[in-house]
């Protein structure tokens, strides 16, 4: 088969992961690539970028200490050669997870506006920047999981709400969305069915009639 | 002046250098499954149109055809750019490979005493990247592709059924790629003889069809089109452009009002919203781009 049977109708979470890559995110570089004026060579000192998914006009204007905006995978694969540190996001800091977690608590029946891919940034993040973060990364990681316990529940007992015809379900990370699919899904559809099947009984009752 | 000569250069030691026939030749099967069809065929609007936004668009047209049920229409623009651009980075990324090396020589010659080490990290780091973000495209694409296949498969029957239906608005050539169609008429008449020779030959002429829609259970396999699917709603693509569909709210939200005709309910789809919905009932404001399947 062209395309393996699990993926299919759906996104493995490696999958999830390569779409948040490509959500931009601020970086302090630590080398310069902006071609000084004075050009005392024609062939400047190291090979120039020419990108095909993301822009390079940042890249090739690099000023080290001065924050630049580059795509995810950019700023990780920078990390990982030593060659820039990344700016968390502001909402990756204890107070601001904290007041995420209030808002949870408060209202039962409705999500926090957390970024659409913070589980997937939260993630990467602590495994391959823990140095540039806020905070330390353990509570970090603690707050992070009390959030994510929290969605989890009330997406448990919003299931019951499920119904035949529609659904909002607003302030959903993609990954959420992603391993709830299967389940809401399949639920629905077969709700569809049955409703389907009850109101043509009806219809044919009142035929009869 | 110095990169033309080595684009040259390059040009020239193709055939001789064994890293670059791996390269080339991986360039050529690429091409094969993708099937880039006319390269420069699209140069008119080529100019306007910035790779990023590409991508962008060919991101969003992957989700969609991972998610949706039926096959969406082949963006041959589109793909002929995102093709084109494929084979020429990776010509970019073999001149600059050799002409790399060359740097590296003028380096050691020169050889002030500047941090020689550093500036070989700052030469290889661009390409690294480079690699990895013509690998992550290289991704996007097959996996559309084969996602497409899939589907090509999987409603053999029912395109058949459409390339005979002359009154639709779509051609089936404007649904699938050239490639996809070559493979979907071959792939279906291979099928179709196979059925042919092990079964159908010896069942009596009455149930000899394999596209029979009359009796209580069609046998040509739709699209499931009212299907559940997840869906954001983007909204217009530009915010200057009215968009008559779009209606404001008392409070100042935009939505669309559409219409699930099986129940005869009206639903609002605020502006920013994360709906679970039938795909026929968002299937318009899909094709439009207003609502994207995630």
């Amino acid at each position: 088969m062209s395309l393996p049977w699990n993926i299919q109708e759906t996104f493995s979470p490696e999958e999830i992961q390569f779409i948040v890559e490509n959500e931009p995110i601020k970086i302090f570089p630590r080398f310069t690539t902006r071609v000084s004026l004075r050009g005392d060579r024609a062939k400047p000192a190291h090979t120039r970028w020419k990108l095909v998914t993301a822009d390079d006009h940042p890249l090739n204007n690099l000023v080290a200490i001065q924050t630049t905006e580059v795509a995810l995978w950019m700023a990780l694969l920078l990390k990982q050669q030593g060659k820039c540190s990344i700016v968390a996001p502001g909402w990756l800091r204890l107070s601001q997870l904290q007041k995420y977690i209030d808002y949870e608590l408060k209202h039962a029946e409705r999500f926090s506006e957390l970024p659409w891919n913070w589980l997937v940034v939260a993630q990467l993040l602590f495994s391959k920047a823990a140095d540039d973060l806020h905070d330390p990364v353990h509570l970090l990681r603690g707050k992070i999981q009390d959030l994510r316990e929290i969605r989890l529940g009330k997406i448990g007992q919003g299931l019951k709400h499920l119904n035949e015809s529609h659904l909002q379900l607003d302030n959903l990370s993609l990954l959420e969305i992603n391993e709830l699919r299967p389940f809401v899904l399949g639920v629905m559809n077969k709700l569809k069915q049955v409703h389907s099947s009850i109101s043509e009984e009806r219809g044919s009752e009142d035929y009869y009639e | 002046m110095n990169i033309d000569i080595d684009d040259i250069l390059a040009d020239l030691d193709r055939d001789t250098t064994a890293v670059d026939q791996t390269l080339t030749s991986q360039g050529q099967n690429d091409t094969t499954v993708f099937g880039s069809d006319v390269p420069g065929s699209d140069k008119a609007g080529g100019a306007a149109v910035s790779p990023v936004r590409d991508f962008e668009a060919l991101m969003t047209h992957w989700r969609n055809e991972r998610l949706s049920p039926e096959l969406l229409p082949y963006p041959h623009a589109l793909m002929a750019r995102m093709l084109r651009r494929v084979q020429e980075q990776l010509e970019h990324i073999e001149c600059i490979s050799m002409g790399y090396l060359e740097t590296l020589g003028e380096e050691d010659n020169d050889a002030a005493g500047d941090s020689g080490s550093n500036s070989n990290v700052l030469n290889k780091l661009p390409l690294l990247c480079m690699e990895a973000d013509l690998e992550r495209l290289k991704f996007v694409l097959r996996s559309y592709v084969r996602c497409r296949l899939a589907k090509v498969d999987k409603y053999s029957l029912y395109l058949r059924q459409l390339a005979q239906d002359n009154e639709r608005m779509v051609p089936l050539s404007g649904l699938l790629s050239r490639q996809e169609l070559e493979y979907h008429e071959r792939h279906s008449a291979i099928l179709l003889k196979l059925l042919n020779n092990t079964i159908l030959r010896h069942m009596p002429p009455e149930l000899q069809a394999v596209d029979d829609n009359e009796g209580s259970v069609k046998m040509v396999e739709e699209p499931e089109w009212d299907r559940f699917v997840f869906v954001y709603v983007r909204g217009p693509s530009s915010p200057r452009d009215p968009d008559p569909a779009l209606e404001v709210g008392p409070d100042g939200q935009c939505f669309y009002n559409v219409m699930i005709q099986g129940l005869r309910e009206e639903v609002e789809l605020t502006v920013g919203g994360i709906y679970v919905m039938r795909y026929n009932v968002v299937r318009e404001l899909i094709m439009e781009g207003k609502v994207e399947l995630i």
